[in-house]
């Protein structure tokens, strides 16, 4: 039995004394009125769950009190048990038909009172209980029209969805729904600015010329005939990003490796672009690109043809001044530019900070074009301002811009100087006084696309760089794969006093160049500077073999000693790593330059520089090389940077007589990643296309889809080509002409050797083909359906084909299938849109299969 | 024992059994009885004497409801028939039934002192 509170209202203490003490019995809470208006002030009062009403009282009596409760939507559903002399029974029906819930004959029965009342608590309690489910059910109405007005709190809805009923299940599928259709709007986001960078990309890929390759004062000189002379002055510039590291490290752990190298991409080239655009303004050069930072050079033989030009070039300013004025403008306007990346959002929410520090400092310096013109030419910047930016650089924190105290001194009061470093030797600057035209912009003059002609640019480029950028090709550029990177520390060269330091420099590099290229590796950065200068060689980039690591030792063991006629060169210490790199071409649209970074780059130089004369390796380099070649292990070492200390080793020598042992499954597939990547870029795409269809790929099938027209109108012939080289054969000839690659490792290797954003482009447009052409009954292909629309990211259109298979197996008796199926579902829907693709599992290739068929 | 007559002795318990068998309290209950109904009486004699109907409808209804708690139903039956009177508003004819009444009530009363003497 339950208690209620209940109100007793009768004008007869006698009558209230009874009742109450009968109420106390049953178990219940009671309190009285003496009248109807004094019952209905206590009603509107508190909560009462039943109320026993007299009939015969003065000032309300029972009816009037009883249509007044009635009336009251706050109190109406409060039953009323009228109290009544068994001989009033006209007026208990008369109170009935006015609401009264039931009536309880005077004198009282203690078995009546106690059942009446049971069953009004009763029906009170239903009634409780359905207001609030209607007061619900409100929430609910509220919640729908909250998702339209697109302000759905999803937590709104928590307390329905606790029920366990009906309309519990409703608000949690409601939330559910919620969730997902949230989830779909910002995965929807994304693939709209992923697709916009696809655009860019293709539209800046278009109008790519392999000029881009070359730093723009070079390029002016070329198309004047000029060449740039070996001493000069001017004002270098270092802009050294921070907040990479985090970002890709975040990228990396929310997208996986490879959609983490492809978004951390995008992110960079967006900035990149940025501010090379704020150099070029101030007729500024990118002259090197390295790891996050890139050099940038003003020179003063600029500044005076370009006065000379102008009006009014009368100038109390030196034209060194002059550059570095524009220099620091330059440096304020990037730093500006910068404001638009202070918060990156990355698709888990994670937010990073991207900032720059500039350094500004004048000088003479010495421009050096050296390297081999047939394997690749290379442009240096050194000497002693360079070594002075390097000091300036390091003394700069992040956002600011630290300027050469001479140049501030020189200025005077045309700089905001906020603070000073080295005891006076920098000034951290923060803005320019007001009207100061000299530190205008004045962007370079436009140079026609032709006006450099290809085979003028091409030695700027590697030979396989160049062959991919001439053919309009440079995405496929774009690579995520295991590399090895050798660092390599050299010093020796005065670049102050020895006029000689070009062509011994050159002398070096070309030396260098020739030991790599025999290994086909590639030089890719060469930077000097006053802590030694390095070189940074790849090999796996861009063209991979089975065993880059071992010939990156190779090459690390003969490229020391130096031989005689290089003695010149001193300092010579080597680090080398072994590990997943994103290579690719980067930069801007209108500068760029081909490199490959991953974590075992920065590893490698940490490595170089604590090599001590000699050459360090990390484990990946003796895990994939020591079938031929010694180590020596060395004691663990702490790494600036590395929390733990890592495992090293020395390479010594090549072991005498080592046979070549089988290749492993990697090397395998290295070994056709090589075979691959000679192959024509028409070729390569060819296969790449074929792979995302299947196996077996329909040629009708694979034109429809084939991404580029040129391609498509020679498709037989690349076929054909496929194989002759043994790649593919005749599956079934025309009119149902198709053909199968010959083996899964060719598929797999063509497949993953496509970025992302590629795949997931030929996924679609494999998916869309069978959208269309069996259009009328699509039950056939239900699975495929599901397998292309998932790897091309679309997790509704995977989870609606994959239920569809399911039902479909489960209708035939398949029930190991249909459970498969919906499961599959199941676990793409839970995952919803972050991380939910087997692709972002990480890294490893092998564990991506390209074909729904396996 | 004019009492049997008087008071009917399964309504007196039914009003115990209401109260959860508390004979303490059923003899409160007794003495809110005494002390009203005296009062009621004298209203009733008030209001035949002035010729107020309504008045003597609402005490008649009280006496009767109260006298039948404690199952002195002819008490009970009197008040009923004074309750039509006052209904009907012919007041004058009460006045003959007021001594009838009165001399039930009396008998009411002893016959109920004397059920509490006796512990029921």
């Amino acid at each position: 039995m339950t208690t209620g509170r209940i109100l007793v209202v009768d004008d007869d203490t006698l009558n209230r004394a009874v009742l109450t003490r009968a109420l106390v019995e049953l178990g219940h809470v009671s309190a009285t009125a003496e009248n109807g208006r004094e019952a209905l002030s206590m009603l509107r009062a508190g909560p009462f769950d039943v109320v026993l009403l007299d009939v015969v009282m003065p000032e309300l009596d029972g009816y009037q009190t009883l249509a007044q409760i009635k009336a009251d939507s706050a109190l109406r559903h409060i039953p009323v048990i009228m109290i009544s002399a068994v001989d009033e029974m006209d007026s208990v029906i008369r109170c009935i038909e006015m609401g009264a819930e039931d009536y309880l004959p005077k004198p009282f029965n203690a078995g009546l009172l106690r059942a009446r009342l049971n069953a009004s608590l009763a029906s009170k309690r239903l009634r409780d209980l359905e207001l609030e489910y209607l007061e619900q059910l409100w929430r609910m109405a509220e919640a729908a029209a909250a998702v339209e007005a697109n302000v759905f709190k999803v937590e709104s809805l928590d307390q329905v969805a606790a029920r366990p009923d009906a309309l519990g299940r409703l608000a949690r599928v409601f939330q559910k729904m919620a969730r997902e259709a949230h989830a779909r709007e910002q995965r929807l986001k994304r693939q709209l600015q992923q697709l916009q960078w696809d655009m860019d990309e293709r539209q800046r890929a278009a109008k790519e010329t392999v000029a881009v390759y070359l730093p723009m004062d070079r390029r002016q000189a070329l198309a004047q005939g000029r060449t740039l002379p070996d001493r000069t002055r001017g004002t270098a510039l270092f802009a050294d990003f921070s907040g990479f590291t985090p970002l890709t490290e975040s990228l990396a752990r929310e997208l996986g490796l490879q959609r983490g190298a492809e978004e951390l991409t995008r992110q960079l080239n967006r900035v990149y672009g940025a501010l090379i655009d704020e150099v070029h303004r101030y007729g500024g050069s990118v002259v090197n690109f390295s790891g996050d930072a890139i050099t940038c050079w003003f020179d003063e033989k600029q500044e005076e043809e370009r006065s000379g030009k102008e009006e009014g070039s009368e100038t109390p300013f030196s034209f060194l001044l002059l550059s570095s004025l524009r220099a620091t403008a330059c440096a304020l306007a990037m730093q500006e530019a910068m404001r638009q990346f202070v918060t990156i959002i990355t698709p888990a929410g994670t937010t990073i900070s991207l900032a720059i520090k500039v350094a500004v400092v004048a000088g003479p310096a010495r421009r050096f074009l050296v390297g081999d013109p047939r394997i690749q030419e290379v442009e240096a910047l050194a000497g002693r301002t360079l070594d002075e930016l390097a000091a300036a650089e390091h003394l700069a924190q992040r956002g600011e811009v630290v300027v050469q105290a001479t140049i501030v001194a020189e200025l005077g009061q045309r700089l905001i100087v906020s603070d000073w470093r080295d005891e006076g030797r920098f000034a951290v600057v923060t803005g320019l006084a007001a009207t100061e035209g000299r530190a205008a912009a004045r962007p370079w003059p436009d140079l026609p696309p032709d006006a450099i002609p290809e085979a003028q640019a091409q030695s700027w480029l590697s030979p396989p760089v160049f062959e991919k950028v001439h053919g309009g090709k440079s995405e496929l550029l774009s690579e995520l794969r295991p590399a090895a990177a050798l660092f390599l520390q050299f010093g020796g060269l005065d670049y102050e006093a020895d006029d000689e330091a070009g062509v011994k420099l050159d002398a070096f590099v070309r030396w260098v160049q020739a030991v790599v290229d025999r290994r086909d590796g590639s030089l890719i950065q060469l930077t000097v500077g006053d802590k030694g200068s390095y070189l940074y060689v790849a090999f796996g980039v861009p063209v991979a073999h089975a065993d880059d690591a071992a010939r990156a030792v190779s090459a690390a063991l003969e490229l020391l000693p130096l031989p005689a006629e290089l003695s010149f060169i001193t300092g010579v210490q080597i680090g080398l790593a072994y590990g997943l790199m994103r290579a690719g071409a980067y930069g801007s649209p209108v500068q760029r330059a081909y490199g490959a970074i991953g974590d075992k780059t920065n590893l490698a130089s940490r490595l170089m520089q604590a090599a001590d004369s000699g050459i360090l390796c990390d484990e990946a380099i003796h895990q994939a090389a020591r079938a031929q070649f010694e180590f020596e292990l060395l004691p663990p070492l702490t790494l600036k940077g590395k929390a733990r200390p890592i495992v090293v080793y020395r390479p010594l020598r090549e072991r005498t007589g080592a046979e070549t042992t089988p290749l492993s499954q990697v090397g395998r597939a290295a070994e056709r990643a090589l075979l691959i990547d000679h192959l024509s870029p028409e070729d390569q795409l060819t296969l790449k296309a074929a792979s995302v269809i299947g196996r077996v790929f329909p040629v009708d099938l694979l034109r429809e889809v084939y991404p580029d027209e040129t391609g498509r109108a020679n498709l037989a012939e690349h076929l054909e080509t496929l194989a002759d080289l043994d790649l593919i054969a005749l599956h079934s000839p025309a009119p149902a002409l198709a053909y199968s690659f010959k083996d899964p490792l060719s598929h797999e290797t063509a497949y993953n050797l496509m970025l992302f954003a590629q795949r997931r482009q030929l996924h679609r447009a494999v998916a869309e083909w069978h959208e269309r052409t069996y259009a009328a009954d699509l039950s056939p292909y239900y699975a495929v359906l599901a397998h292309h629309w998932r790897q091309a990211d679309d997790v509704a259109k995977a989870i609606h084909y994959l239920e569809k298979a399911g039902e479909q197996a489960q209708r035939i008796g398949a029930y190991e299938a249909a459970r498969k199926y919906f499961d599959e579902s199941l676990a793409l829907d839970a995952k919803g849109s972050v991380l939910s693709d087997d692709y972002y599992a990480g890294g490893d290739p092998d564990r991506r299969s390209p074909s729904a068929e396996e | 024992m004019p009492e049997s007559e008087t008071i009917d002795r399964t309504a007196l318990n039914n009003l115990l059994t209401t109260v959860g068998g508390d004979l303490a309290f059923l003899g409160e209950l007794m003495d809110t009885y005494f002390d009203d109904t005296p009062r009621l009486l004298a209203t009733i004699r008030q209001a035949v004497e002035s010729g107020k109907p309504e008045e003597l409808r609402r005490a008649a209804h009280s006496l009767k409801s109260n006298s039948a708690n404690f199952g002195a139903m002819t008490l009970s039956r009197l008040c009923k028939e004074l309750e039509e009177i006052g209904k009907s508003g012919a007041v004058a004819r009460a006045g003959e039934r007021l001594p009838g009444i009165e001399a039930e009530y009396e008998r009411v009363r002893v016959a109920l002192e004397a059920i509490r003497a006796s512990d029921l």
